[in-house]
């Protein structure tokens, strides 16, 4: 299958910062597949996603040896050429239900501004109708006539996953969507992204900081410290024997249902984000000299892309 | 070295001033300077009337050049402080203090006290503050007092609705339900954790009223409404000046940007403390 | 776990009702709850957003006042304890809160805010409460110098931690932990809650930790409650509930669970709108793919299915049959 997105060596800058927020990360996306990307706060997954769809200030620095979407370059695009593409080729959906939405217009008349926007109104209303269905809103003509604060968290995340596919967008751009979510709605809202992928051969990205989460329906994942992609990979394969000691770390410190209970967890200590040599190497238990002198490349390890120099010599603890 | 606070303790210690406190420190001596020795800072008597010096150009001996009765106009505006400035400064000062208090208590009260208490404002906030003034100089008799007095009644109600508002928002922040949950009684948590937490809104309104407060008081003065002749009052200065200010722009202007850069010197320096979010 | 004979409950809730009315229209946030904490046990009461959680946590600090129903601190009402000793128990059922930095005044230092409760409890004042604050930050392993910075310039991991800290001033007997991990990054979460691990072990103090997170509540919870809809649905030991869940909510709540391994695909979630919370009968039935005509009818009670596991559903001997996991 051919990737509809793209890119090589993105790295993106804020102005005046001392370090990029995204270095040299590489990955594709094809359609009817979900990645997700993980990472702490201030990892710059976050940025990844809005550097996609070029909703960075055009003062911040966008740099890529590749970045294109369905065959077409992002970094030379014009404005109404994003803006089309936001439209109608890229959905996002991002973290507080609640700031999304405007308090003071009805959810329907915020649905149909999306529908404008992409030259599908009025036709594209009947599919607005199904998609709330689908994803779990009952009798949604009614509904529509709401306002924001007569929906709950969950039910909002809905309309808007409703709203970013009636489109029929190729991509969507999921940051964080569950995270403001009970552990119930959260699985719920997971399942029901899962499903529309495979049923509209979407290209979904899932942005979280939670690994768990992910887990539950992301194919391959990429995990992020410090700006630079640490690993990545099949997410079973991710799991089972993670090459990079960040991403054991921030498996073996979230308790589990299956896990010991009442013992210490094994828990990163916090340290900087280091320039020369490994980002990581501050806060690493198994850190050397050369991890501080060289910086680590991607190489393949065992089914993984991993960037440790310690990745292929047995783990020790 | 620790020097950080407990509670019960005054939480006095010196440190470096920074930019701001430079500026701020330097307007309060000046205003002071002003209001206290006049008489220092003044070249020449305000009143003494010199025929012969009249409408004379700003020179070195007149900064600010003469009037039509040769009048030293700097001196006047010095002088001319006392009433405008200071005037101000009471006007706001009691407004605050009052408006601090009257909203504290509403908002500490709730129910009905806070409900009535609040309309009393909402009535004062309603009232145009020109034909109240006219209406006070109609009925007490035109002069400074009853320009102070109309400006305080017109005043106080926005501290007191700013106040209440900050006070009952304060009153659901988590810091204060925490501080409940420590034993903290309600005398600790007002002192402690709700009225320090108006201080710097309070301040930033405060210093911008200075201006504004100036420059209406100027105002009504201007109109006639408030201070008398012979008075130096700056508004009063301005409106003399401006039966000859075609042969003597002196005399309208120099007081006139004195009251725009007094006035713009508190906006700034409320916009300035607003921006810092003093002491956060 | 060793068994030896139940002491007497450090803190009883029993049987609390509570509504709000200040809304547009009454929300019964609690219908007839109740639970215990023996000395030196973590409780864990696990529940989604409003199922009532924290309106229990808000009770049991003395915020609010329940309707109807008794809390009782070492087998003393709360309200004499308000009455006639607050500070003595203020002294000994103490919060950690979800947010750290919200928890703490702005305007005060960390130092000053972790003082606070011994100056209000008389504890110790000036020179000699300072040096109880540097030796209360080092014992939730944060340098005492941090003493002199503000909330808001330190990270949310310290923040929580000086929040325990002053928490723990007054060697409290009970925590009440309110989602004092669910804001953290997982890291810090997994230094909190080792931290509170070795608090409950060095100095014997028992906790109430409330969180919409089970893999959390399971891994810090000796016994544990779980909420829904203002109502406890299941109770028992931790083990005995994760293992052997007897009501078909917590079922759906520990395979909706974040649960890193990705081979094993969790069934569908069942999806009922909020709206169309029940009058009478089982609260959780129009969600409940177990659901028959009395679970609509006839409100489900407290029963025992297990050794001091207990759970509110009327089809808990058919769920036993169906394995949980």
């Amino acid at each position: 299958m051919t990737a509809i997105l793209s890119a090589r060596g993105l790295t993106v800058r804020y102005p005046g910062a001392r370090r990029p927020a995204v270095e040299n990360v590489s990955f594709d996306l094809s359609a009817g597949s979900t990645l997700a990307v993980v990472g702490e706060s201030g990892s710059g997954k976050s940025t990844i996603a809005l550097a996609i769809s070029r909703l960075l200030d055009p003062a911040v620095e966008i740099r890529a040896d590749l970045l294109t979407f369905e065959g077409r370059d992002l970094l030379t695009m014009d404005r109404a050429g994003l803006r089309r593409l936001r439209a109608r080729r890229i959905a996002m959906v991002f973290q507080s239900p609640f700031g999304s939405w405007n308090p003071t217009r009805t959810i329907g008349a915020q649905l149909t501004d999306g529908l404008r926007a992409a030259g599908i109104w009025p036709s594209g209303r009947d599919r607005l109708l199904t998609l709330l269905r689908r994803v779990g809103i009952h009798e949604p003509a009614d509904r529509l006539r709401d306002y924001p604060h007569r929906f709950s968290g969950g039910m909002l995340q809905r309309a808007m996953i409703a709203g970013a596919l009636v489109a029929r967008p190729s991509l969507l751009i999921a940051d964080e969507p569950t995270s403001a979510l009970d552990t119930t709605v959260q699985a719920e809202i997971l399942d029901i992204l899962d499903e529309l992928r495979d049923e509209h051969q979407l290209a979904l990205m899932l942005i979280s900081h939670d690994l768990g989460v992910v887990a539950r329906v992301a194919s391959s994942t990429l995990v992020l410290y410090g700006g630079r992609l640490v690993e990545s990979g099949p997410t079973t394969a991710l799991y089972r024997n993670a090459g990079h000691p960040y991403t054991r770390a921030l498996l073996a410190a979230a308790p589990r249902l299956d896990g010991p209970r009442k013992v210490r967890l094994p828990a990163l200590a916090p340290g900087p984000v280091v320039d020369h040599g490994c980002a990581f190497a501050p806060r690493c238990p198994q850190a050397e000299s050369r991890c501080a002198e060289t910086t680590p490349g991607l190489r393949p390890v065992s089914g993984l892309n991993v960037a440790c120099h310690l990745a292929e010599t047995p783990r020790s603890t | 070295m620790t020097v950080w606070q407990v509670p019960g303790v005054a939480a006095w210690r010196l440190r470096r001033p920074r930019a701001a406190e430079w500026w701020v420190g330097a307007t309060v001596f000046g205003i002071a300077a002003l209001l206290l020795v006049p008489g220092w800072l003044a070249p020449h008597d305000p009143y003494a009337l010199a025929v012969s010096e009249r409408f004379q150009a700003p020179s070195v001996a007149h900064p600010f050049g003469t009037d039509d009765a040769g009048r030293d106009i700097f001196s006047r505006v010095v002088h001319g402080a006392r009433y405008s400035l200071g005037t101000s400064l009471i006007v706001v000062s009691v407004a605050a203090v009052f408006g601090t208090a009257y909203g504290a208590v509403a908002a500490w009260s709730g129910g009905l006290v806070d409900r009535i208490l609040m309309r009393v404002v909402d009535v004062f906030l309603a009232f145009p503050y020109l034909v109240f003034a006219m209406a006070i100089a109609a009925s007490l008799g035109r002069g400074l007092g009853s320009t102070l007095i109309a400006l305080v009644v017109l005043w106080w109600p926005s501290y007191a609705r700013m106040v209440r508002g900050q006070v009952l928002s304060l009153l659901k922040d988590q810091h204060i339900k925490a501080a409940r949950t420590l034993g903290a009684s309600g005398g600790q948590i007002l002192r402690w954790h709700v009225v320090p937490h108006t201080y710097d809104q309070v301040t930033v309104r405060y210093t911008l009223d200075l201006g504004q407060a100036l420059v209406a008081l100027t105002g009504l003065s201007f109109l006639g409404l408030g201070a008398q002749p012979p008075s130096p009052e700056w508004g009063l200065l301005i409106a003399d000046a401006k039966q000859y200010a075609l042969t003597a722009w002196w005399a309208a202007v120099l007081p006139g940007l004195v009251v725009f850069l007094v006035a713009l010197n508190f906006m700034a320096i409320g916009d300035r403390l607003r921006r810092d979010g003093t002491g956060r | 776990m060793t068994k030896t004979a139940d002491p007497p409950p450090l803190l009883e809730v029993r049987d609390v009702h509570k509504t709000f009315t200040t809304g547009p229209r009454p929300v019964r946030a609690l219908r007839g709850v109740s639970l215990s904490v023996r000395p030196g046990e973590i409780v864990g009461l696990v529940g989604e957003s409003g199922s009532g959680k924290s309106t229990v946590a808000n009770l049991i600090l003395g915020l609010e006042h329940p309707d109807a129903g008794d809390i009782r601190y070492q087998d003393r009402a709360l309200p004499d304890w308000l009455a006639r000793s607050a500070r003595g128990y203020r002294g000994a059922v103490q919060a950690v809160f979800q947010d750290p930095v919200q928890a703490m005044d702005s305007r005060k230092t960390i130092g000053w805010s972790v003082a606070e409760p011994l100056v209000i409890h008389r504890v110790a004042r000036g020179a000699a409460a300072r040096e109880r604050v540097a030796d209360l930050l080092r014992s939730v392993h944060l340098d005492p110098a941090l003493a002199d910075r503000y909330p808001q310039q330190i990270s949310g991991g310290q923040a929580q931690r000086a929040g325990i800290a002053r928490a723990l001033a007054l060697e409290p007997a009970l925590l009440v932990c309110d989602e004092a991990v669910s804001a953290l990054d997982v890291s810090v979460q997994a230094q909190i809650l080792n931290l509170l691990l070795e608090i409950q072990d060095r100095l014997g103090t028992a906790m109430l930790f409330i969180s919409h997170a089970l893999p959390v509540v399971r891994h810090l919870a000796d016994s544990m409650v779980v909420m829904y809809a203002g109502t406890v649905v299941e109770q028992g030991p931790t083990e005995a509930v994760c293992q052997a869940a007897r009501h078909p909510y917590t079922r759906l709540l520990i395979s909706s669970s974040p649960h890193p391994a990705p081979d094993r695909k969790p069934g569908r979630a069942a999806t009922a709108p909020r709206e169309q919370m029940p009058v009478t009968g089982c609260r959780f039935a129009p969600r409940c793919p177990l659901a028959v005509d009395r679970c609509r009818a006839e409100d489900p009670v407290l029963r025992q299915v297990g050794t001091a596991h207990t759970t509110a559903c009327w089809r808990a001997e058919d769920l036993a049959t169906v394995t949980s996991r």
